[in-house]
């Protein structure tokens, strides 16, 4: 815990993140090229939906990185409530435009894998609903940050908006087991392990961490950003009492 | 029509376009307001130390 307290010194951050960012990149990249390359000409052709199962691959690991990003929110915004933790607000400010297109990649590409497989660009039923919902929820949350001038009142007002849009979370993951839906079942994380092959799963995985390494590197440039955002608000306002 | 991975090109194709631009989007919007913000830092530093006169 003590140590966890240490990282919250912004200073502290500014260092390690200025050290890690290099690396980040280089892995982002490496692993969206290896990514793409097992995705579009080592994977095979499923034999039901034939070749449109190539789309899998970015659809689902933007639905896994949107989630995991409110997810993290969600807990920045319990950081920013109960700990006060100087870095928690920060990261939830950088975080939500990431989630924001990890969810709208999610529903384009989705959509289109919709209409060769399901014979329609949209359904509203559960799964898809409720993604939509997270969309308006991550776009409500920006636009309470712009609301606010004042950052201390703004991370209030917006942890707890995150806090309550959290319910979303479990109502989208459950939501093909709850309710009679149009959009398949759990495959890769459900009880008696994934239901995919090998050849399949592979480049899925491997997209799936170059999304989360890409996300990653993102929140520790927005939160950079946002440090250096604060300082000249900071600046500005004792120019102005000084004036 | 090019169809590399049959009839479904188009669709494949499309999909993989708005998901790369998207994060190319993504990548750019982080980028520029992280090199915007350390422009008026720094030059809000430079203004500071000019003004008390270092």
């Amino acid at each position: 815990m003590k140590a966890l307290y240490s990282l919250a010194n912004p200073a502290l951050f500014i260092k390690v993140s200025w050290w890690l960012l290099p690396p980040l990149w280089v892995a982002t990249l490496v692993s969206f090229g290896a990514g793409l390359y097992m995705s579009l000409v080592v994977a095979p052709a499923d034999y039901q939906q034939g070749e449109t199962v190539r789309i899998m691959f970015i659809h689902v690991p933007s639905a896994w990185l949107a989630l995991l990003c409110y997810s993290a929110m969600t807990l920045s915004a319990l950081g920013t409530l109960i700990f006060r933790h100087p870095l928690a607000d920060v990261a939830q400010k950088a975080a939500a435009p990431l989630g924001a297109g990890f969810t709208a990649i999610c529903l384009v590409t989705g959509s289109i894998w919709g209409k060769p497989t399901w014979g329609t660009w949209w359904e509203w039923d559960a799964r898809l609903t409720s993604m939509l919902i997270l969309l308006l929820i991550y776009f409500g949350i920006i636009a309470l940050w712009r609301a606010i001038e004042e950052p201390n009142k703004a991370a209030r007002a917006v942890a707890i908006l995150t806090l309550v849009g959290a319910v979303n979370i479990p109502i989208i993951k459950f939501s093909v087991d709850w309710w009679y839906t149009l959009h398949q079942p759990a495959s890769i994380m459900r009880l008696g392990g994934s239901a995919i092959h090998s050849t399949i799963l592979q480049p899925l995985l491997v997209m799936g961490l170059a999304y989360f390494l890409l996300f990653t590197t993102l929140l520790l440039v927005r939160m950079r950003a946002e440090l250096d955002e604060r300082k000249i608000r900071r600046i500005r306002l004792l120019a102005a009492q000084e004036n | 029509m090019f169809e590399l991975f049959g009839k479904h090109t188009s669709y494949i194709f499309a999909s993989y376009a708005i998901a790369l631009f998207t994060l190319s989007a993504m990548i750019a919007g982080s980028l520029w307001k992280a090199k915007s913000a350390r422009k008026t830092l720094s030059s809000m530093k430079t203004l500071k130390a000019l003004k008390e006169g270092k």
